[in-house]
């Protein structure tokens, strides 16, 4: 797996040589936020000042945001209250990249845990990561069940690199890292080829929120939006407005030389 | 002396009507400047949320993604007169979402979701072509709550419309459309604004409707 994610990683390399900027991510870059803070309150995010997202709570992920790339600065404060930062971060997001930003650790240790999204897509594969950010949980392995570990001794804060799998339906479970013991079983975990995938473990073992595995998927294939006009309708109505204002300016017209007419005569 | 008088007053009417129709073209220029002055170069993008999935070690449909998922060919909008097919597009060579060539119909973009599919399923169709309107001539008429609905031959996903959202090109949340999401709704595309012969439509509607039913 290590050896194929080397490559995977110098082809995108060759990749970004080849194609410096795609037209369709345009100047802009794409950012999610997740809230994975089990004990923090409903969360306003704010970019730059400006709220970007609100009353987010704990397990919402946003959908992507389009911002230009560029440096920001991300507070998060609880929902309502511009005056309170629960926690800020400064962001460096690239033209047609894709991110998550995520909220993660207990309210006295949150903080904001910024990864960048694959949206390079495989014909028939599906990509897929782990994020740890359930906070008293042990290190993890996640593995089919009862096989070997896809993903090997992540601890808390801890995301994987993309690993690549045949697109299909998985029965997979969460270990302590190196015993068979589970965690977690999920089952009938369904990855459609050509897609990316990041599974997040958010929550509590012990204690609430439960300790559980969301699955997003990841990036996307931008596109700016379409020409959907011509035109042919636009001067229907440009010709429609002018000969109606000819004709309300005409009666107008008329009016007036009636009523003065009226008044001289 | 009579008569002069009298014509040299409907002079004075007449240009003042003049003046009138005059100080209204200034104002409405002034007015429509007004409203096209971009009040900002860039406004913060509000973000929603969509109920995340959560792996559990007891689904019941085992979240197969492959059972009411489909590629769609047909298109119905009852409430404003849309029953078309459906074309695969992907990206023109300015990297913009593709249209269909046929006007009354419309496109599906290949690289986003598939019909009854988490994510979304986006749908472009024209406002009009040289002569008058075409397929989505009245997309921004589209009542919240009306019905749309996708289908291959027996399938059916059916969608509620959930908002309709006018915005300037330069605006239009693009990641929103096509970037993937946690989300099952189509987003159904068309032009709206001024029209400006070298620029085309200032602006973009996007309706964004909900999956409510698939069969």
């Amino acid at each position: 797996m290590k050896k194929l994610m080397s490559l995977l990683g110098t082809l995108a390399l060759a990749f970004a040589f080849i194609l410096p900027v795609s037209a369709d991510g345009h100047e802009n870059a794409m950012v999610r936020v997740l809230h994975a803070s089990p004990d923090a309150p409903a969360v306003d995010v704010y970019v730059d000042g400006e709220v970007a997202v609100e009353g987010a709570e704990f397990k919402d992920l946003t959908d992507y945001l389009t911002l230009p790339a560029g440096d920001y600065n991300v507070e998060i404060k609880p929902a309502g209250d511009a005056e309170t930062v629960v926690v800020a971060a400064d962001l460096s997001i690239e033209a047609g990249k894709f991110y998550t930003a995520a909220a993660i650790g207990q309210l006295e240790n949150i903080e904001i845990a910024a990864m960048e999204d694959d949206a390079n897509f495989e014909d028939g594969k599906s990509k897929v990561r782990v994020a740890h950010f359930a906070p008293d949980a042990p290190a993890v392995d996640v593995a089919p069940k009862g096989g070997d570990p896809l993903f090997s001794n992540l601890e808390f804060k801890a995301v994987s690199d993309y690993g690549t799998l045949d697109a299909g339906t998985y029965d997979l479970e969460v270990r302590p890292a190196g015993a068979t013991d589970v965690v977690k079983a999920l089952d009938g975990v369904a990855l459609e080829g050509g897609k990316n995938y990041t599974a997040f473990a958010i929550g509590l073992l012990e204690g609430e929120p439960a300790f559980e595995v969301l699955l997003a998927a990841d990036g996307g294939e931008m596109a700016m939006a379409p020409e959907t006009g011509q035109g042919g309708l636009a001067q229907t109505a440009s010709m429609n407005w002018l000969l109606a204002a000819a004709v309300v300016g005409a009666a107008a017209a008329g009016f007036y030389v009636f009523r003065r007419q009226k008044q001289d005569a | 002396m009579e008569r002069q008088r009298l014509d040299s007053t409907s002079f004075v009417v007449r240009s003042k009507t003049l003046k009138l129709v005059f100080l209204g073209t200034i104002g409405f220029l002034v007015w429509s400047a007004q409203a096209e002055a971009p009040e900002k170069s860039f406004i913060m993008p509000k973000a929603e949320f969509a109920e995340p999935l959560v792996l559990t070690s007891k689904q019941v449909d085992r979240q197969s993604f492959h059972s009411n998922s489909f590629v769609p060919s047909r298109l119905v909008i009852p409430s404003i007169d849309v029953d078309t097919s459906i074309e695969a597009v992907g990206k023109d060579e300015a990297g913009r979402m593709d249209t269909p060539s046929n006007v009354n119909q419309v496109g599906w973009y290949q690289y986003g979701a598939k019909a009854g599919a988490t994510g979304n399923v986006v749908l472009s169709g024209h406002l009009d072509d040289l002569n008058g309107p075409a397929i989505f001539a009245n997309l921004g008429q589209l009542p919240i709550g009306e019905v749309v609905t996708l289908q291959q031959d027996d399938q059916v996903a059916t969608y509620e419309v959930a908002s309709v959202k006018q915005y300037r090109l330069d605006q239009v949340p693009l990641a929103s459309i096509f970037a993937a999401t946690q989300a099952k709704r189509i987003q159904l595309i068309t032009c709206a604004g001024p029209y400006d012969e070298k620029l085309g439509y200032r602006d973009r509607i996007v309706v964004t409707a909900h999956l409510i039913e698939t069969k």
